[in-house]
Order: structure tokens, then sequence, then C-alpha cells
């Protein structure tokens, strides 16, 4: 009983965090904060919900399901390694390729900015290499 | 209240809707390389409707190939051809409005044949009374395996995985034919890039971390076939993309010299014959080509174990096959042929 | 406690989520919001596929397809990575050919060593 709670509990907390990283995909207004986003949310959710998995199975139990939380806790493990290690490189690539980032002013679309920081987001803002 | 799990149909509406999303954006985008992405997504989704559907082997091997290979060898070839499709050219758009009667036109004709469908998962459609019944009820007495997928590609049908080993075997040559050329002589323009020597210290950590692990996941996957998903594709393509791992981690010359190309040729041979010589070696005992039983006096077991060894062996062969293949198809591609600098 | 009607709940509700995220791989301005679309569906693939085994009770059929994408869904977005960093350096006037000679043996990573140390001064570190 206890042991559902807990796997209910984590599993909705899981939920919000996606949410929040969808919310953060669509609503942020440059690469670098939805790579943000993308992330740290979708790492802790997955964790979230693997580990809700894994009190799930630990209910009753046995060597086979002893095995099958083994090999979660092996995901969680390589999860937590390998995206960051994707966030760390797709960002990497995204500064070395000088993606433009969001600036007040920018995203005002020139209404307050410098005379230099007045072309907006749509159009000449992404390298041609980016596009499409 | 009662739910009724084995057909969730939210959750059939909603992938088509995303795969139908997918297919879409693929084909409206103007970049390759965009709609070479989309159909990631695309790969992921389908992946998810066969685990729904419980086609567990098959979601498996999209698995494998779709997060791990396709989309790479895109990108590795998107940087030696034009990644854009250029518009307005009125002879092609002629083709492309033909293109599109034609497949209006079948499609309206699928769509028609559809009704004549089985129900899913109906007991009584052919598919399920014909030979799906004796593959289920026997194939663990006949062969001792208990993965019935295993049984019949490795066992029934074996004639069938043997020559799709061969044309994924093709598939590395004729890329290699096409592609591979002397490193001194034709430079394309690309390679005056500048050398990468694997210089991110958290890639080559996580990669110090992770291949390990994916060398021995492989290995299990391929020997725990006959009891799980799994098998000789499905390791041999997660054992190559070790290999592409620790190319993009530090560069291609450094995962070339753990896997020479010698090697790697070896071994895209290698597997093929190491399946054709066990149905051979079983035609020379007086079975038929890949009946496995012959090998029951070699091994010393009964019959039906020397199916079971007889499936793990060509499964080992098709195994390293598709490893080899995936490893050269990476380096032939996403060099450009010379093998001097990939992704 | 029977918690298979929460688990369905949140299968569907990620697969709502997905759908929201397929907007930033459809829509995304650039190549690398769309690979970032892809990821983040690949992520959500992977706890949907442990959630349909518990639903089926047969997690152990399904675990392992669910560790092969722990294990390889970041090779694409590494790729890509790869890719735009490769693309977005200025070629070289010059070919580099004759600082590091291509050698056949099997030190060629110690042979490249000293050319990489002189624009980066980080070790090979075994």
């Amino acid at each position: 009983m206890i042991t559902d709670i807990l796997v209910i509990i984590a599993m909705l907390s899981g939920l919000l965090f996606f949410v929040a990283t969808t919310v953060g995909i669509i609503r942020f207004p440059d690469f670098y904060s939805r790579v943000h986003a993308a992330g740290k949310g979708d790492t802790l959710s997955t964790t979230l919900f693997l580990g809700g998995a894994i009190l799930f199975i630990m209910r009753d139990f046995s060597g086979e399901n002893l095995l099958t939380a083994g090999k979660l806790l092996l995901i969680v493990f390589y999860i937590f390694i390998a995206s960051p290690t994707a966030t760390h490189a797709i960002i990497d690539a995204g500064y070395e390729f000088r993606v433009p980032y969001w600036t007040r002013s920018s995203g005002k679309k020139g209404t307050e900015g410098d005379e230099e920081n007045e072309e907006n987001m749509d159009d000449g803002f992404y390298p041609d290499d980016l596009k499409g | 209240m009662t739910w009724d799990t084995s057909l969730l149909w939210q959750f059939d509406i909603l992938i088509l809707l995303m795969m139908v999303i997918c297919a879409v954006t693929a084909l409206a985008l103007e970049g390759l390389l965009s709609s070479a992405i989309v159909t990631g997504a695309y790969s992921f989704l389908i992946c998810l409707m066969w685990t729904h559907m419980r086609a567990v082997d098959v979601a498996f091997t999209e698995a494998a190939v779709g997060a791990a290979i396709s989309t790479v060898l895109f990108l590795g070839t998107a940087q030696y051809v034009n990644r854009w499709i250029k518009k307005d050219r009125p002879r092609e758009q002629g083709i492309k409005q033909i293109t599109l009667v034609i497949a209006v036109i079948c499609a309206v004709m699928m769509l028609n044949a559809t009704r004549d469908l089985p129900e899913w998962a109906d007991p009584a459609s052919p598919a399920s009374t014909h030979l799906s019944p004796r593959y289920i009820e026997q194939a663990y007495f006949e062969t001792a395996t208990p993965n019935v997928v295993t049984a019949v590609l490795a066992d029934y049908r074996s004639y069938d995985t043997m020559f799709e080993a061969v044309v994924v075997f093709a598939a590395a040559l004729v890329v290699m034919v096409v592609l591979r050329r002397t490193s001194h002589k034709h430079r394309m323009a690309l390679h005056l890039r500048p050398k990468r020597a694997g210089r991110d210290t958290v890639l080559r950590g996580a990669a110090q971390s992770i291949i390990p692990v994916m060398q021995i996941f492989a290995l299990y996957v391929l020997f725990h076939g006959h009891y799980s998903p799994g098998g000789g594709f499905q390791g041999g393509v997660i054992f190559g993309a070790s290999f592409i791992l620790l190319a993009l981690c530090y560069n291609l010359k450094f995962s070339m010299n753990r896997f020479r190309e010698h090697a790697v040729l070896w071994c895209c041979a290698g597997g093929v014959l190491l399946y054709a010589g066990i149905g051979a070696a079983c035609l020379a005992m007086g079975w038929n080509f890949l009946g496995y039983g012959a090998l029951a006096g070699v091994l010393g077991v009964s019959d039906v174990m020397a199916r079971s060894h007889g499936i793990l062996a060509v499964e080992i062969g098709v195994g390293i096959t598709v490893m080899a293949v995936m490893v050269s198809l990476y380096n032939d591609l996403a060099s450009g042929g010379d093998l001097e600098e990939g992704l | 406690m029977n918690l298979e009607p929460f688990f369905i709940v949140m299968v569907v509700a990620i697969l709502f989520l997905m759908l929201c995220n397929l907007y930033r791989v459809v829509a995304g301005p650039t190549v690398i919001d769309r690979m970032l679309g892809v990821n983040v569906i690949g992520i959500k693939t992977t706890v949907l596929i442990v959630l349909i085994g518990i639903i089926d009770g047969r997690v152990e059929m399904f675990i392992d397809i669910t560790l092969a994408y722990a294990l390889l869904n970041f090779i694409t977005t590494l790729a890509a990575a790869r890719f735009y960093q490769r693309i977005s350096h200025p070629a070289p006037s010059e070919p580099e050919e004759s600082l590091v000679a291509p050698s056949a043996g099997p030190e060629v990573e110690e042979v490249d060593a000293p050319a990489k140390a002189s624009d980066s001064s980080r070790k090979e570190t075994p």
C-alpha cells in the first residue's frame, strides 16, 4: 500500500517534470534555453519514472523481479550518463556554430533595442546551414 | 470499471496521428538533413507501435537500427552531398505531379483493400490458422528454443535469414566498391577541414563508461536470443554501434586502430561464411542444407539440442556479419571513402 | 491496490506530451532544434516501453529494448553535434598532410599526439 503510494508520487512528479520540459521546449525563445530545459527535466523525470517502476516491480520479491529491477537500475544509470552527455555535445555544437542567442532586445523585435540588435528571430537570424 | 488493456485505442490513435505528422513533415521539409532527423522521430513512434502490438523482436530491431545507425549514416553522408532540395524546376514539377497522382491512386486501392484484412489479433484469420499454430505448438519441442521468433527465423526459415545476411554483406560491399579510395590521390574538398583528435573530455568519459557495457550487452542480446527478444541482428547492430560511438567520441583513426579495415572485411565475409558453412556441413552429412539435426553426431547431443546449437551458431554468424557491416558502412560513408576522418 | 488504470493514464499523458514535443520537431527553426525534439521523444519512448511492459505484466520482455535505447539513444545526437562542429570550422587553406604523417603501424594515436599537443596541451588519458 505504501509502496503503491510511493509509486504514484514518483510517477506523478515525473510527469510534472515532463510537462515542465515540454513547456520549456515549446515556449523558450532560443536554442540554448530549450536545451537547458530538455537536458535537466528529462533526465530527472526519467529517473523518477523508472524509480517508480522499480518500486512497483519489487512489490512482490523474486529472483526474476530482482533481475528486472537491476536492469532498470542500469537503465537509470546510463540515462543519467548519456542524456547530459548528449546535451553537452549538442550545446557545444550550437556554440561553435554560433547559433544566435536570445536577448531581450532581439526578442522584442527592435522596439526598444539598439540598432545592431534589431534583427529579429525570423529572417536572417539563423545561419543558412541550420535552417530547413 | 474495466480497462481493455489489449487494445488501447487512445494509444493507437495518438501514435498514428504523430506518425502521420512526422511523415508529412519529412516530405514537406526542404533540407534533407531535417527530413532524416524527422525520420528518426518516426522510428521511435513505429517502435512504440510494435511494442504495443507485442512484436517485441521487431521493436528491438527498430530500436537498435533507428536509434543508433540510420540517422548517423544519413549525417555521415550529408557532409558530401547537396543537402537541399532545389525547387522551381518545371520538368521535375511535372514528374512530381505524376508521382502524386500515382501515389493517390495506390493509396485509394490500398485503403479499399484494408476492408478485406482480418481483425487485429483474429485467431481465425488465415495467418493464424495455417503455419503459426504448428510453430507455436511444436517449436519448443523440435528446437528447444523458447523464443518462437528465433526458432522460426534461424531454423524453419533459415534460408531467408541466410540471404538477408548476404544482402547486408552485399550492401557493405557495394558501398565499399563505390566509395573506397586511396587516401593520398583523390582528396575531396571537405578533407581540408581541420583534424579533430577527440578533444572533448566529457564525451571521452561517457564513451569510456558506456562502450564496455554496450559491448557486453550486445553479446548478451546475441546469446540470450533463445530466451528473450533479440538475436544476431540486434546484437550485431549494438556491437557495431559501439565502434561508431568510439569513432564519434574520439576520431575515426582511433576506432580504426581498434578494429582495422582488414579485420572488418574478414568479419563481413566470415559471418556469412560461417552461416553457409554450417549449412554445407549439414549437407555433407546427408541432411538437408541447414538441417541442424546433422550436427547431433558431431556435438554429441540429441537432435533437438543440435537444432538449438545450430540456431546459436547461425545467429553468431549473422551477428558477426552485421557488426562488421555497420562499422564498414560508417567508415566508408562518414569519411567519404578515404578513411581519413569521420564525423 | 490496482494500479493499472493509473499506468494507462500515465501512458496516454506521456503520449500527449510527445505530441506537444513534436511541435518542436516539426516547426523548430533549426536542425539542432529538431534534433533536440527527437532526443526528448526518444527519452519518452524509453519510459513508455517500460510502462507498456508493466501494464502487460511482462516487463522482462520489454526491458532489453529499453536498455538498448538507454545505451544507443544519444549516438544520433552526438553525430549531429559532431556534424555541425565539423562544418562550422572554416577549412584551412593548406592540407595538414605534411604535419601528420600517415603511419601504418598501430601507434597512429601516438604519432598524432605531438600534433595534437601543439594546439591543445591536453594529454591522452588511458
